[in-house]
């Protein structure tokens, strides 16, 4: 299997975790779209919408881009318009997955717990303008928005009153 | 439930038929997203957890993904398929009469190309059928059709076969236009002619199960009144293949934007051994059936002989029916004469056998126990 196929289990799998963990329904879309790669899909809320859904493109990269405030991504161009927008009825964010190059270093297992190297930033893409980019705009994700289990409810309870983290 | 559905039911999905669907069974509007889409609840608590969220605009993004949730939401709520669900919302505003031929031979979805054309036709033929005897109960129709008949079915559709033995589906939008010739008010004259075809199905159905054990045609009179005709039962022998030997069901869907509390059977079936009562209901009502234990009574009109010829024909005036009918009766010669003694005295005679009768004439066969019935007495009795 190539580098590219087991980054996109990886960081599949990564986020399957993190939905198993709070109690989100992961799903790949019924209907095949380029920018989506996974569904995740909250239950019984108590607000506007009950079933919130998010809507993930995953990335995976080794190239720890940025500074100590930002992660630096390039996107291809398709997938910035795809994300972006106002006529979403599911809020949409791109997850990018940060690992080390060399696979064997993804996981380190000890003992009494699993290591897993390194994480993942989410970040919503729906106020970002338009690009006259032809091929890819280049994004400086805020390393505040670090994925876990806290920030992945806090998106879904978001989505639930019908609001996208910016 | 099915997970995997064909794209064309979600394509077939419009934004309206999917918010009347939710509204006819029972779902809230509890909001909306932005103008993009309503948000529907069911008010039972138990149900909180069920919601669909319904796209106003087919140019949403992602538009089939959120008809595919909201499908997904529904076939967990209604506990049913994906595709029974949105083959009911893609006809919410159609009757559906679907036609499923089984045999060894249309397992694998197709069917030979002759029989697939017999089988459309036929299937068009049952609801033409069933339009005719909706405005008027009749047991044989032939000649031109009214306009009504014939604007209702204008607007027919046939719909994509499916696989599942062999499937045909007959669309009909349910329309309502004024006209008084229909049986029954306040319904459009779809589902006026829907609900013919379940009574006339089902009424057939009981008449065949009756002719079965009495082998008397006069269990298909009855039931013109219930809309069966010849045409129906044609149409229904062309379900059944050139060779007549597939099954074949009749399943009737009501459209869900009209309400109907009627209760009539939905679902009919016909095997190969019934095809052959059809035939027998089809010519009884086209006028051609034998009447197998009848007796020709009354005065003699007709006598025919030829010189060389060991028998004799008479024809004798006797009620069929409740109508005077001609009955020619083949007899050896000394009953033919014993006849045509009895007509140069104006006695009556009678004679037993197997009557086949036909739209212009009606003959005794097999005839047996012929008599001359002396009738004078009873003439000087009445003087």
């Amino acid at each position: 299997m190539d580098t590219n196929q087991r980054k996109e289990l990886f960081s599949r799998a990564f986020v399957g975790a993190l939905a198993a963990q709070v109690g989100f329904r992961s799903s790949i879309p019924d209907v095949d779209d380029d920018s989506v790669d996974l569904i995740l899909k909250g239950r019984g809320f108590s607000a506007g919408i009950r079933n919130p859904q998010l809507e993930i493109q995953l990335k995976c990269t080794a190239k720890n881009n940025g500074c100590d405030d930002y992660f630096t991504y390039q996107l291809s161009i398709k997938n910035y318009n795809d994300l972006r927008g106002d006529d979403l009825l599911c809020p949409r964010y791109l997850f990018v997955l940060a690992v080390p190059t060399e696979t064997d270093g993804w996981l380190s297992h000890e003992k009494d717990h699993t290591k897993l190297k390194h994480c993942c930033y989410w970040m919503s893409l729906s106020e970002l303008p338009d690009s006259c980019n032809d091929t890819t705009v280049t994004l400086h994700i805020p390393k505040v928005n670090l994925l876990t289990a806290e920030s992945l409810i806090e998106l879904m309870e978001l989505a639930s009153i019908r609001g996208v983290a910016a | 439930m099915s997970s995997i559905i064909d794209n064309k039911f979600i394509i077939e999905i419009s934004p309206n038929g999917l918010s009347d669907y939710l509204e006819s069974k029972g779902w809230i509007r509890d909001g909306n997203i932005f103008e993009h889409a309503l948000i529907w609840h069911r008010e039972e608590p138990e149900s909180y957890d069920f919601e669909v969220i319904q796209p106003l605009s087919v140019d949403i993004k992602a538009y089939q993904q959120r008809v595919y949730d909201a499908l997904k939401a529904l076939a967990e709520y209604e506990k049913r398929s994906l595709q029974d669900i949105a083959v009911d919302i893609t006809n919410f505003y159609s009757d559906l009469v679907k036609v499923r031929v089984v045999h060894d031979d249309v397992e694998g979805g197709s069917i030979p190309i002759d029989d697939g054309v017999l089988l459309v036709e036929k299937a068009r033929d049952l609801l033409l059928a069933s339009t005719l005897s909706t405005f008027k109960k009749k047991r044989h129709f032939s000649g031109q059709r009214s306009k009504d008949v014939q604007d209702y079915l204008n607007q027919l559709r046939l719909g994509q076969t499916e696989v599942g033995s062999f499937i045909v589906n007959l669309i009909a939008p349910i329309q309502f236009y004024d006209s008084s010739q229909v049986d029954e008010d306040n319904v459009s004259i779809t589902r006026s002619v829907t609900n013919n075809l379940s009574r006339s199905l089902q009424a057939l159905s009981n008449s065949i199960e009756q002719y079965e054990k009495s082998s008397n045609v006069y269990d298909f009179e009855e039931v013109i009144d219930k809309g069966v005709s010849a045409n129906l039962c044609d149409a229904l022998c062309g379900l059944s293949g050139s060779n007549k030997t597939r099954s074949f069901n009749i399943i009737i869907t009501l459209a869900g934007s009209e309400s109907d509390h009627q209760e009539l059977p939905k679902q009919f079936s016909f095997k190969p051994s019934k095809v052959q009562f059809l035939e027998i209901a089809s010519s009884y009502y086209k006028g051609k059936y034998t009447i197998k234990e009848y007796e020709a009574y009354g005065l003699v009109s007709k006598m025919k002989h030829l010189p060389d010829d060991e028998y004799g024909e008479i024809t004798v005036k006797s009620l069929v029916r409740g109508v005077d009918k001609n009955v020619v009766i083949q007899l050896p010669l000394d009953n033919y004469w014993q006849a045509v003694h009895a007509h140069e005295c104006s006695h009556l005679v009678s004679c037993k056998g197997v009557l086949n009768v036909t739209p212009r004439s009606a003959r005794l066969l097999d005839a047996f126990n012929f008599r001359v019935i002396d009738n004078t007495i009873y003439l000087t009795e009445q003087t």
